[in-house]
Parts: structure tokens; sequence; C-alpha cells
């Protein structure tokens, strides 16, 4: 790092590993995300039911915040995905197991499974508020099936994929079923269930949303319907913008989450 | 033999056969009829052509294979599977990723249900062993191929064992790192002088290694020939350069030579 430093100044420091620079680098490049779209906001797009500046759409956050609607809308989501995303990681993880645990059950099941997966869940989304209600219970359902099933893949798959090697030098060591289990397997699979739990998160934030579209009377995606009906693009691109930095903060706590979990995959 | 109260360490292989039976297919013997005894504090090396069942002796001095014939016995017990009491060093280091230095080497003492504390106050007297203490904290990725083959040996070492087993350790690293690997394995193994079964390919590699060297036939495997090495110890490297030492070698080459041609389809 010293050769950079030297000769690149501002821009390889930016490139380093410092926690500052990867703060600067977060700042910098939402700044400059916000002046591409006031950019194209003023001067490209006149369409104003498509684009509004971000200026205004700030604003309309403010008002929105002022009027109370916006806690509201933020705290019914949130509630919403606090229940599911959980319930679906964990249960992901419990039928991974299952499945890596058992052939015959995972061959059986794997048909189902990979339709499901494939399925676009948020399909079933009306079904969903028909059956269960304008409330937070057809939220949560859908975000599990949404969220469920990259959970179920990668422990699965992580649980599988350890290293036939270390799994027979723990067992030259005396290792049990149940240490081989602990020592190897689990640790293996750290990294392939939190990045199903990545993927997971992000399906369960596009379920929450579109199941709020569907029916709803509170919610982000509840607000944005709201807005789209009565043509206020500033405000709906301000949930929106919200919705951005939801998924934002997710990955960097998924990401500080891995670094605590799995601190061996890091780089030096 | 005498069968004195110092069995620990001893490993006598009588009259073994290893047939594989795999599935919708021929079996294959792997060992026949095969003898070896190998003293307390004996270093024995095992050279043979591929297919000789080398690393198939190994893991059933280990415990990892049962024998279809005949019996295989440590200290004075037959061997009924895996035990603390004789470790297994592989050709890949094996380390675990997640775990540092110091507690890939605690590894086989943790299992045994030692505290970690203390196993690691062990762990770090084997590192300082083989000359890695100050790489305690790291993790394998961070290592050499040399400096994780040496952390594996020392987790080997620090379960204690009374017999010490060797799969090829040194094959995956260049032949300079491996000449110097030998000299500190050695240095190692005069510290407290376990039992140690080698196998290699390297005929060189195993008489400089070696009280003795077992030479293996392939197909089946089976004693071919036990040639004793006397040279003195400690071994200095440029012991390789000498002509007794060339000889020793030349001889267990020819041993091997025809079925290595065999196996290329040379005669």
């Amino acid at each position: 790092m010293s050769r950079g430093t030297k000769r690149g100044g501002f821009l390889a420091w930016l490139g380093g590993p410092t926690r500052g620079a990867s703060w600067s680098r977060l700042v910098l490049s939402i700044g400059l995300f916000l002046v591409a779209w006031q950019v194209a906001a003023m001067y490209l797009v006149d369409n104003r039911l498509l684009l509004v500046p971000f200026t205004e759409v700030a604003a309309a956050l403010v008002d929105e915040i002022a009027d109370g609607a916006f806690a509201s809308n933020l705290y019914t989501t949130v509630l919403e995905l606090a229940i599911a995303f959980p319930l679906a990681v964990f249960g992901g993880f419990v039928i991974g197991a299952i499945l890596a645990g058992s052939k015959p059950v995972r061959q059986t099941l794997d048909p189902i499974l990979t339709a499901m997966y494939s399925l676009p869940i948020v399909a079933l989304a009306p079904l969903f508020t028909a059956g269960l209600g304008f409330g937070v219970a057809s939220k949560v359902a859908i975000v599990i099936l949404m969220a469920i099933f990259p959970v179920i893949t990668n422990t699965d798959a992580g649980l599988r994929s350890a290293e036939p090697a270390l799994i027979e030098t723990a067992r030259s060591y005396g290792a049990s079923r149940l240490q081989v289990l602990r020592t190897v397997t689990i640790p293996h699979s750290v990294p392939f269930i939190i990045s199903g739990v990545r993927v997971a998160f992000a399906r369960g934030l596009v379920g929450v949303i579109v199941a709020e579209f569907f029916g709803a009377v509170s919610g982000v995606g509840f607000a944005i319907a709201a807005a789209a009906q009565s043509y206020q693009t500033a405000r709906l691109l301000g949930y929106v913008v919200v919705l951005g930095l939801i998924g934002l903060l997710a990955s960097i706590g998924l990401t500080a989450l891995e670094r605590r979990l799995a601190p061996w995959r890091e780089e030096s | 033999m005498n069968h004195g109260p110092n069995e620990a360490g001893r490993l006598v292989v009588d009259d073994v056969d290893l047939v594989f039976t795999p599935a919708r297919r021929d079996p294959v013997v792997a060992l026949e009829n095969l003898d070896l005894e190998v003293e307390p504090g004996e270093f024995v090396c095992v050279v043979g052509a591929s297919g000789s069942g080398k690393s198939t002796l190994l893991r059933l001095l280990d415990g990892m294979l049962t024998p279809t014939k005949g019996t295989i016995t440590s200290g004075s017990a037959p061997v009924a599977g895996p035990s603390r009491d004789r470790a297994m060093v592989f050709q890949s280091d094996n380390l675990l990723p997640w775990s540092t230095v110091i507690d890939n080497v605690a590894y086989g003492l943790t299992l045994g249900g030692m505290r970690r504390s203390r196993a690691r106050q062990a762990a770090l007297r084997q590192l300082e062993l083989v000359g890695l203490a100050d790489s305690a904290g790291q993790y394998p990725r961070e290592l050499s191929g040399g400096m994780r083959q040496r952390v594996n040996i020392a987790r080997a070492l620090a379960v204690d064992p009374q017999v010490l087993l060797l799969d090829e350790p040194f094959a995956a690293l260049d032949a300079q790192t491996r000449e110097i690997m030998s000299a500190e394995l050695l240095r190692i193994w005069s510290t407290d002088r376990k039992t140690v079964v080698f196998i290699t390919h390297q005929i060189d590699e195993a008489v400089y290694l070696a009280d003795r060297v077992v030479v293996l036939s392939a197909r089946p495997g089976t004693v071919r020939e036990i040639v004793p090495v006397d040279f003195e110890r400690p071994r200095e490297l440029s012991l390789k350069r000498t002509d007794p030492f060339g000889r020793i070698v030349d001889h267990i080459w020819s041993l091997i030579e025809v079925e290595v041609r065999g196996s290329l389809g040379l005669s």
C-alpha cells in the first residue's frame, strides 16, 4: 500500500482498506448518483410523471415525515419483515439441513423445491390478500415464501460441500459425527448460508412491497400504490429511495455479520 | 520379538489382506499376505510403485480401513478404528481454513475434550518446536505450503501420539522446500522419537529418513523387501550425495523399476 499512498494520493487512499475510505466511497457513490438524478430530471427527462428532481423528492419525503404518515408506513413494512424474515431464515436453515442430511428426502423434494424457487411467488399475492386479509398476516406469508427458498438451497449446498479430506482428517483425530458437524461441516457452510440470506432479503423486500400493492391499509408498498394512483411522482420516488436505503443497510449489516461469523475469508 | 512392558508404539501387521469390493465391479486385491513389524521409536519408510497399496497400508494402520483378513496390533491392543494413539498426516495439509494456526494445532486435543485454554498452551509448545510460534494467530490461508505442512505436523504431534503416520506429506512442496522439510522432520522426530511410518514416492527421501525402508510390490501389494539403512544419526542433508547412500537408492530403485515400467506399458 505504501506504493499507492506515495503516488496515487487521494485515489489510492480511497481504494484502500481503511474504514474512513470505505465510508467515503459510500458517500461518494450516493452523492454521484443524486447529482446524476438531479441533472437527468432537470435537463433530460421532461415527463414529470416519470421523473422529478431529487430535491422535490426530498421535500415530499420531509412533508410525509412531518405528516406522520411516513413513520406509520415504515413501521408496518419493517414489522412485517421483522416477523417474516427471521422465520424464513430459520425455517430455510432447518429444511436445508434436513435435505442435506437425507438423500431420499432431498431427491424426493427437489423437483417441487426447484419449481417453487423459480415460481414468481408474488403472483400469489392477491390470493393471500383475499385469504388472509389486508393486515400483516398476508404479507408475512408472502415474505416467507419468497425468502425461504434461497436459504434452503444454500444451506443444503453448504452443508454438503465440505471437503471430504477435511472430514477424513477430523475422523482420523477421533471426531464423532457431531464433532465433524460442529468443527467442519457447519463452519464450511456459513458463507453459503449468509449469501443465501442476502438473496432471501432482496426477495423478501420485493415480496412485502408487492403484497402491500394488492391490498393493505398501511406500509411502504401501500404508500407507493396510493401515490401512483394520485400521480404524486415525488412522493412515490421518496418511498422508493427509502427502499433503496433499507436494502443498503441490510447489505452492510450482512457484510458485518459475515465478517464476524466467517473472519477467515477476509482479504488480507 | 520380546514383548516387554514397553509395547507402546509397536505396530504389528500380521498376514493382512485388504480387498476392495466396489459395487457392480470386480473386487480389487489391494494388499495380500502382508507382514510387517515396526519397533517402538523406529522410523520406517514405505516405498513402491503407484498401486502398490502404500496409502491403503497407512489407512489400515490408522484404523480408517479394516483388514479383510489378518490382524493389526498397535501397542498391545488390536486396531479397531482411528485413535488418538496414532496421528495421521496427509499430503494435503487439510488445515481447517476457519481456525487460526494455534486452534488448528489444538484441534485434536479439543476433540478429545481438553479445555481450549489448556489445549492452546500445548499447541503453542508444538508450534515452537516446528518454529511457527509467531504465526499462531494467523489463518492457514496466510501461510506458505511448507509452513502449512509444518502446522499439520505440529497438529499431529500435539495429541502426543505413540505412532505418527505420514502419507507423502511433502509431495505437494517444491524440491528445495521438501529437502529442508525432511531435515526438519528428523530434527523434530529426534526430540522424542515416536514411531513413524512414512509413505513416499521419493526413494532418496525414504533412505535419508528411515531406519528401514519397506519396498512394496504392486497388484497385489505385498512386502517385496525390507532394506535396512544404518547411517548414523543425526544425518546431514549432504549424506544424500555420498556413495553408500546412492547404492541403497539404486538397489531400491531396481526393485521398483520393473513395476513402474510395467504400469507404463514399457518392458
